[in-house]
Parts: structure tokens; sequence; C-alpha cells
């Protein structure tokens, strides 16, 4: 398990996670950490449009099932360019010396009830409404969020599909390494 | 006896670079990904429709099968050249890019700025029409009246 700083002199706010030599899942060899692999695949419309099709993405159970394959291509691959672009954005201003705050108060819990969970499992949704495309990340204390993943939503839990599935077990599996790990927190830089 | 805790960045030793050289230089051409995206998506709903595959297109393109998936991955520089060879392997027409004015002052419409590409056989226009009529955006592969028109541009004119 690697993690990565967003930027040089960081000690707080959004790390991203690299999956090496992990049980569950591996991140491509291409990839230097899970946001560029998230940024490739999510703005190819080749990736995009297979992924959706394939029963792994749960299209066909969920609510959008009768939303036509080229609707759901378009709207996730501009959301994933607004996604990247609003990240470059943040990481612009972040230089002066605001990192990423406001992406990490985007940032919510899975679910109600792991709102108090330390280290705990989050989301991150690009628009207000209407949202295919999530972030998932691992909240540690209450001063770093690292990003594991990416998943597109069109089923209602995410259990209910594979690729969602591997994205809450990912999370799992960060949050156990960080316990194995000792790992509490990011303050005392 | 007392449990011996780590902080974050006592184990974090690499920055991560790759996306955020990615993501300023696709912040610069984001209205040319985004046409190379549509583009993509509907060459690929055209060649699934008439069963194409990548490795047949790019035989009857000329080109390599990696320069096609390229093109499909919205990856590639696509140049009229490159446009007229999809156009004539595929035995359909790309119009060419058209001007309208965007001042109100200026009625008169240049043209549409719409990328067009439909077969010419008839029967093969009827079945295009009842694909994906809930898109949003301009469709390559379906058809309207206005491209049915016989004196509407073709790839060769571009």
């Amino acid at each position: 398990m690697e993690i990565y700083r967003t930027f040089d002199k960081q000690y707080q706010g959004i790390y991203l996670a690299c999956f090496v030599d992990c049980t569950i899942y591996e991140t491509p060899e291409d990839y230097e950490t899970e946001l560029d692999k998230i940024q490739d695949q999510l703005q190819d419309p080749l990736y995009v449009r297979n992924f959706i099709k394939s029963p792994r993405s749960g299209w066909k159970k969920g609510n959008y099932r009768n939303e036509p394959l080229k609707y759901l291509a378009e709207n996730i691959l501009e959301e994933a360019g607004d996604l990247f672009d609003k990240l470059d954005e943040i990481s612009n201003q972040s230089q002066n010396g605001n990192p990423f705050e406001l992406l990490f108060d985007n940032f919510k819990e899975l679910s109600p009830n792991e709102k108090y969970n330390d280290p705990g499992r989050r989301k991150m949704y690009t628009y207000d409404y209407n949202s295919l495309l999530r972030l998932y990340g691992v909240r540690l204390n209450n001063d770093c969020i690292i990003i594991t993943g990416a998943g597109l939503k069109f089923v209602k839990a995410m259990q209910d599909c594979k690729a969602l599935q591997l994205e809450l077990d990912k999370m799992n599996y960060l949050i156990e390494w960080l316990k194995e790990n000792k790992i509490t927190d990011c303050s005392d830089f | 006896m007392t449990k011996k805790t780590k902080n974050l960045n006592q184990i974090v030793t690499k920055t991560a670079t790759q996306w955020k050289i990615r993501a300023t230089k696709d912040r610069s051409n984001r209205r040319e990904i985004s046409r190379a995206q549509q583009f993509a998506l509907d060459l690929l709903d055209y060649m699934e429709l008439h069963k194409i595959k990548q490795i047949d297109l790019a035989d009857k393109m000329g080109v390599s099968p990696q320069q096609v998936n390229k093109i499909l991955r919205a990856k590639a520089n696509l140049t009229f050249e490159t446009l007229d060879k999809i156009a004539d392997s595929l035995g359909a027409t790309i119009t060419s890019p058209r001007i309208k004015t965007n001042n109100s002052n200026y009625t008169q419409t240049v043209g549409s700025t719409m990328q067009v590409v439909h077969r010419r056989q008839p029967k093969i226009i009827q079945e295009n029409s009842k694909i994906s009529s809930r898109t949003k955006k301009n469709p390559i592969l379906e058809t309207s009246f206005e491209n049915m028109n016989p004196y509407g541009y073709t790839a060769k004119q571009i």
C-alpha cells in the first residue's frame, strides 16, 4: 500500500492511494495513483461505454436501466471532465495555503451511521444533484482524506454491483491497513 | 503499556504528479476533448449498429488498429483527412464543420455547427432515426430531414 501527497510540503488535506502488494486489488502499473487511473478511464469513451454495458456496472439493475447507453456515456464523460477541471482549479488555489479545504468539506460519510467512524469511509459527488460519479476515500481523524477510487452508481446499494463492491473492499482494506500500521492522524508533522 | 501511533506524514514519501499534469493540459483543451469524445461515442454506436469491428475499420482506412483505438478513446487529433477516411470506409457522410455567428445582431445563419454522419441509403436512415432519441447533444449518426438534403455537403467537399 502506498499513499501519495497531492502537492509538495503537504501536511493535511487530500492524499491519494496506490494499491501495491494488496491481496484484494492492485492499481494497474500504468498509473501512479488511483486518481490518475480514474482520470484516464472515465474520460475514455471506449472504456466508459464498455463499462456501462458490462454486467459489472449494474446498469440494467437500477433506476437508469431504461436510459440509453449513449446518454449515460455522454453524461459520465462530461461529469468526469468537470470533476478534473474542478480538481485542477482547487489544486491551483491550494498553492496559496488553502490545501483542498473546499474539497475536504465535500466528502460525506458513506452512510449516516458511519459519521463518527475513524478511520471512516467517505464519498464525494461531482454535482449537487444527479451525479453519476462518486469519488471514494477514507477519512482519518479530522485532517485528511485518502482517495481510494471512484465509481459510477447506477444501483441503489453499492453491494448490488461488482464494481462498487470492489470500491467498498478497497476502502475497507485501507482502513485495516491504517489500523495495523497504527496510523491515526497526520497532525504532528 | 502505551500504544505507539504514527502520523500519516511519517510514511508518505512521494508526491503524485501525473494527475495534475494531465488535468492542467485537459482543462486548457476541454472543448477539443469533448468533441473527440462525442465523435467517438457516435462512431462506436455506428460500428455496433452495423457490426463493424475496430480491426475491419482500420483495414478499410489503411491505418493501424492502434490508430482506430486512439480515435475511439478520444486521444487522436482528428484531421479532415482522417474524417474523410472514416467516412469513405463506413460508406457514410460526415458533413463539414460550419460557421454560425454568435452575435445576435446578425440573424443570417451561415451554416450549422453540427457534424452529421449518415448512411446514404434511405433504409438505414430509417433505422438510425430510431436510436437514442433522448441524447442531449449533437448526434453524429442520427438523421433528420435537414441532413437528408441531397445537396448537403459530403466528406469530399470539406
